[in-house]
């Protein structure tokens, strides 16, 4: 996995066909640029809201520290590349699954910035990258309970859930499968599936004809599905596949840090070579019962340590104990990033990239979605002026969504529910 | 179009005496249906019997009394409920009903957490809910605004609502499987493919609602690399599955794509899709030879559409009834009691269309109900029913629980789907299956539990089991009940409280208020497990849930975290007398789990329950509306069994939904537009006026819309109501060119109501209206030519 080098696209299946659509989209999407230059976003999840005072870092601005033992304590290292963020409310949201379906989507009603879709699907879209996935959804167990608004953060429209791959076999397949082998081989590979593409879309088509108004938005999102496959064989972006995951039950409690290991890797390797922009990986889900046994002392699910009160110190200790591990994924996500240097730009690809760590709730206790945390990582090709620590007195999240939304060069106002907030969070650009 | 008419004509022998019996079980349904609750039909339910109904019973009950009574954390409000007292409880509602905030009623501001100064409890109702709709019809009585039409605020009649939804059904994961394995002959990790698909969402517990069952791109993906597995099989294989020799090249193919495509697509296959799959091999064959060719032809037929979805759209038969077709007929049949494609014997049936035969139809669903395989759908539906699916991958603490193996976990699961199969199979009530008096048990689960005896042990090692009912006896006492309702080192009263609530007698229970301190108390060695959950009914703040939740659960204490029957808890002699309160008819004190099931066991609301959830799975749909009267039916067909597992299939399949649907008054007939991605439309059987321009600029049948300043000149708009509920409609929009050169079109409406998805355009809100413009592919409609959209509201 170390040896990872980005080929370039050219090599793939001849210049001509490939690098003039690619060229083309490069500069449709600097056309939209406002003043952010990010490339790509990065959103990482966990669970099960926070307990403030395990959580928030002492001082303020520029002059803060993470005390020792605190939840964000494994971030130290990379302090002066984040930018902390306390006191933003999710408006019109409470509870567990309130606050997963609001995290990333603010909200948004079908007429709205971004039509209900979550962040990483409307930059996704916006960015229009010629990737050979428009995004990629990586997930630690999140589908044990099948897909609901429990289980679920991307959304591709309103209920409309995206589902992460919980498997880093199947990640890894899916990514590496059809990159394998000769250019001949590939190329080959690539046209038939193609040509089955076709097909399938002519008999969806056919399909969908005979069905009735209310049945036709199925056939119509399986027809977008094929549309989204169909780019992934058109696209450019390859690298020297990296070695395949180990196997392990990513069903098992004690399968999690190697499962968020690799889906870690994972996700740096396919930004890294180009196979797609944005990237979500969601530890679990609000309400998880996943009983962190690694982490000293732990017996008890996630979710009930979670609602530990202040009376039970040690174990509010355990849960602040396991969200400190959840930091230390993060971290491990930060440190990749920035030993990469960015393909054919300047910095490396964290300098280039917005990175996002979000929860769904604030204090877990409550069940309430006000003060939830949030922490960015890279300033975004210096948009962002990391190294702070912000306190924001209820201020609607809509207004990071757009700060990160301006990062990446789009410049919509709102993003969400429009009447919760407009224009981007005060502080954040530098 | 031509393929889908060309297909009508062949089958018209069939079908024409479909007709007959379609009307003839149309109008058998009607008076059971029609019963319910109408003694003053036409007339609106005085607004007491609403307000107990609708509003008391239905939710209040539940979601507004858990913090809404005199000891709640809503005690300071206004809003003080008395569980004894609903005439009380509809005063106190109504004179919140009539204050109003910004125009809006109180009462429904508050649960919406729409109101300005939020709500204490959080969001409770959703405004797409039936509560709220139910909730809003209380308020308009309340201030008088309600005007009693006829037939409204009653439930319509099964003659305005029809036989059901014509559907689609992407097959759930499990058919996947069972279907690749009966259509290759696979096994194994071949024919387990559907192991490695993304999981499916999940609506009311079950995996497999059609409006849930959609198709990602990552689920593609997976489609299609489970697709050339299953193809690099069948070309290593080829001999046999080809009737027919390689050498003869492209016949051989085409001939393998009728014969393969007609058992996949579960219907014949028209003579346009063979052509596509010959024009697929025909790309490919000449440059890499037969078997390649071959290979991405059953790739490609195992990734149609035509595969993937069940189809549940029937023919239209006029009046907007569908006659499902035989070959629909067969495979409904088969995928409900076997979970798979059809069989030989079904598919013949089809084929000459006899299976349209009431009594050919029973006979063969009871032929499917003795196959032993009938048996795996059912232990799904179980394990669905019953939240037992996760059994095996629980994390019990294994320092505290170490015999708590895969293997125990795996013949817990086993036990419990031998037990329900040998009350079903028996002819056995639900009741008898609440207190069966004996299990299905390995050696080493009978070692485990500490019971003995039984008789000849099946091939997997289970014997039948008598047990003493005082520590094992009936379902809740069996082992992967308490096991899959637990905590990691603890019982837990509340999982197994909030089990019978939502699964037996299918109350919904509401979410803890947001800001209340929901803190599970500490293991504390001092307490039992009972002593330290007994604050939660005695902390006035948690009580009005908790007494509804623990009450129940505490009479399960018997159980420790692994199933097993304890004396116990710690040091402490377990105390499992608990209480049931504010059910419909199962109130009162009872000792452990013994008297909880003999409460349980008898009760109209849990049959009512089981038949609903199993009604949920079977359909693979959440019921309601134009599913009421199957459910009506299925319920009557339970209690004149006297509770039978067994009378809901028969029951199913004797309904007019099983072969019919559409015909409901209130719902328009969808047609067939055609593709409007093609540009083109077709007047049809629409029975709409699409080519005489008569609705200039206008919007016809569509009480939801209004107003078209801005549409682009040169365009008529037609809006066609397709379908419409309480809450919301959708509805196609047909996009007329009336003059003779192309346009860019623009069409503005003002809409009734929140958009809550739109399809083939692209919406902008320009004010009061919303602005559509085309996709790429339909933004230009031709010089007279005609395209469409399509959105549904949220009124």
């Amino acid at each position: 996995m170390r040896s990872i080098h980005r080929r370039r696209f050219l090599q793939l299946a001849g210049v001509g066909l490939i690098a003039a659509p690619f060229v083309n989209m490069l500069r449709a999407g600097r056309a939209r640029a406002a003043s952010g230059g990010a490339k790509r976003l990065v959103i990482f999840f966990s669970p099960n809201g926070v307990v403030h005072s395990h959580w928030r870092p002492t001082g303020g601005g520029a002059d803060f520290t993470f005390p020792a033992g605190s939840i964000l304590e494994p971030l130290a290292p990379h302090q002066a590349d984040l930018i902390v963020m306390d006191g933003l409310n999710f408006f019109q949201a409470d509870n567990h699954e309130g606050g997963m379906a609001a995290m990333l989507t603010c909200k948004g009603g079908a007429a709205s910035v971004g039509a209900g879709a979550s962040i990483d699907q409307y930059v996704a879209t916006e960015l229009a990258s010629p990737t050979k996935f428009r995004s990629l959804e990586f997930g630690v167990q999140t589908s044990p309970w099948g897909g609901s608004n429990q289980t679920r953060m991307c959304y591709a429209g309103p209920g409309q859930f995206v589902t992460p791959d919980d498997d880093p076999s199947s990640v890894y397949t899916r990514m590496f499968g059809d990159l394998m082998g000769g250019d001949e081989e590939v190329a080959k590979l690539r046209a038939r599936r193609q040509r089955v593409v076709d097909l399938l879309v002519d008999e969806t088509k056919a399909l969908r004809a005979r069905v009735g108004s209310e049945e036709r938005p199925k056939l119509d999102a399986h027809i977008e599905a094929l549309a989204s496959v169909e780019q992934g064989l058109q696209a450019g972006g390859s690298c020297d596949a990296p070695v395949a995951p180990g196997t392990t039950n990513p069903l098992i409690d004690t399968s999690i840090p190697a499962v968020t290991k690799a889906q870690i890797d994972l996700a740096v390797t396919g930004l890294a070579c180009g196979l797609t922009n944005v990237a979500t990986i969601q530890l679990s889900h609000t309400v998880s019962p996943s009983v962190f046994s690694w982490v000293d002392g732990v017996a008890e699910g996630h979710h009930a340590l979670s609602h530990i009160d202040d009376s039970n110190a040690a174990g509010v200790a355990q849960f602040a104990a396991c969200e400190r591990w959840s930091a230390e994924q993060f971290a491990y996500l930060i440190e990749q990033l920035k030993a990469l240097p960015e393909p054919d730009g300047e910095g490396t690809m964290l300098d280039n990239s917005v990175v996002l760590w979000a929860k769904e709730m604030g204090d877990s206790r409550a069940h309430v979605c006000t003060d939830v945390p949030f922490v960015l990582a890279g300033s975004a090709c210096g948009y962002f002026k990391t190294g702070q620590y912000l306190s924001f007195a209820g201020e609607p999240h809509n207004k990071l969504m757009v700060s990160i939304c301006n990062a990446l060069g789009l410049t919509n106002e709102t993003f969400g529910e429009a009447s919760f907030g407009a224009g981007p969070l005060a502080g954040l650009a530098s | 179009m031509n393929t889908h008419r060309a297909s009508m004509i062949t089958r018209v022998g069939p079908l024409a005496a479909l007709s007959l019996t379609a009307a003839a079980l149309l109008a058998l349904a009607l008076p059971a249906c029609s019963g319910e609750g109408d003694e003053q039909q036409g007339d609106c339910p005085a607004d007491e019997e609403f307000y107990e109904r609708e509003v008391w019973d239905a939710f209040a009950s539940m979601t507004c009394y858990g913090c809404h009574n005199p000891e709640g954390t809503a005690k300071a409000t206004r809003m003080i409920l008395d569980p004894d007292d609903v005439a009380h409880n509809m005063e106190v509602m109504a004179t919140l009903a009539a204050e109003q905030v910004d125009g809006a009623s109180l009462l429904l501001l508050k649960p919406t957490m729409t109101h300005p100064d939020g709500h204490g409890g959080g969001m409770v109702l959703k405004p797409d809910s039936p509560e709220y709709a139910a909730l809003a019809e209380f308020v308009a009585r309340a201030d008088g605004s309600f005007v009693c039409e006829d037939g409204e605020g009653e439930a319509p009649s099964c003659e305005e609502i029809g036989a059901g939804p014509r559907a689609l059904r992407r097959l759930s994961h499990v058919e996947y499987d069972n279907s690749v394995q009966d259509l290759l002959g696979v096994s194994g990790e071949l024919g387990a493919q559907a192991a490695s698909f993304a999981p499916d969402n999940v609506i009311n517990g079950f995996t497999n609602n059609a409006s849930a069952l959609t198709v990602s791109s990552l689920l593609v993906e997976q489609y299609r690399e489970a697709a050339e597995a299953l193809a690099d099989h069948v070309v290593e294989n080829q001999a046999q599955y080809l009737s027919c020799a390689p050498a003869d090249g492209q016949s051989c193919a085409e001939s393998f794509v009728r014969s393969f495509g007609a058992r996949a697509f579960r219907r014949p296959v028209t003579d346009e899709e063979v052509a596509r799959y010959a024009a697929l091999y025909q790309a490919i064959a000449p440059e890499d030879g037969f078997d390649v060719g071959l290979r991405w032809v059953v790739a490609a037929l195992l990734q149609s559409p035509n595969f993937l979805y069940r189809s549940e759209l029937g023919e239209h038969q006029g009046d907007g009834v569908y006659a499902l077709t035989p070959h629909e007929v067969a495979a409904e049949l088969s995928y409900l009691v076997l979970g798979t494609t059809p069989d030989e014997e079904l598919r013949a049936l089809a084929e000459d269309g006899t299976i349209l035969d009431p009594a050919v139809l029973e006979a063969q669903a009871q032929r499917l109900l003795a196959d032993p395989r009938s048996e795996r759908t059912l232990s799904r539906f179980v394990d669905e029913w019953l939240g037992v699916s996760l059994l095996p991958i629980v994390t019990r603490d294994p320092t505290l629980y170490p015999e708590f193996t895969p293997a125990i976990r795996a013949a817990m699961l086993g036990e419990l789907h031998r037990v329900v199969d040998d009350v079903f199979r028996s002819g056995g009530t639900l009741a008898e299956l609440m207190t069966a008096d004996y299990t299905y048990a390995t050696d080493e689960l009978a070692a485990y539990y500490g019971i003995s005896g039984g008789g000849e042990a099946d091939a997997e090692g289970f014997k039948k089991i008598p047990l003493d009912g005082e520590t094992y006896g009936g379902l809740l006492t069996l082992g992967a009940m308490n096991a899959a309702h637990a905590k990691p080192t603890s019982s837990s009263p509340i999982h197994r409280g909030v089990l019978v609530r939502e699964r037996l007698l299918c109350q919904e229970l509401p979410p803890p208020p947001p800001s209340l301190d929901t803190s599970p108390p500490p293991v504390d060695p001092n307490l039992s497990t009972r002593e330290r959950y007994l604050q939660h009914s005695t902390d006035p703040a948690c009580k009005g849930c908790h007494e509804l939740i623990d009450g129940i659960g505490f009479g399960l204490e018997h159980y420790d975290a692994i199933g097993r029957y304890r004396m116990l808890d710690g040091v402490h002699m377990v105390d499992a007398t608990g209480e049931i309160v504010r059910s419909q008819d199962v109130d009162g004190v009872f000792d452990g789990h013994a008297g909880l099931q003999s409460v349980l066991a008898g009760a109209d609301e849990v049959g009512a329950c089981y038949t609903r959830l199993w009604m949920e799975y079977s359909l693979g749909a959440e019921i309601g509306g134009e599913l009421d009267c199957v459910e009506d039916e299925l319920l009557v067909a339970f209690n004149d069994s006297g509770g039978q597992l067994d009378a809901l299939v028969m029951a199913l399949v004797r309904s007019p939904h099983f072969v019919i649907r559409g015909g409901g008054a209130t719902v328009g007939d969808p047609g067939d537009p055609g593709d409007p991605t093609s540009g083109g439309t077709t007047g049809g059987d629409t029975g709409m006026d699409t080519t005489g321009g008569t609705t200039s600029g206008g919007t016809t049948g569509d009480p939801g819309t209004g107003g078209d300043t801005g549409t682009s000149e040169g365009i008529e708009v037609e809006v066609v109501t397709d379908s419409m509920w309480e809450q919301g409609e959708c509805d196609t929009v047909h996009v007329h060119n009336v003059t003779d050169a192309p346009i860019t079109w623009e069409v503005h409406l003002a809409l009734g109501g929140n958009l809550t998805n739109y399809w083939n355009a692209k919406v902008t809100p320009d004010g009061a209206n919303s602005v559509f413009v085309g996709e790429d592919y339909n933004a230009i409609v031709d010089a007279q030519g005609t395209t469409s959209f399509g959105f549904c509201i949220e009124y």
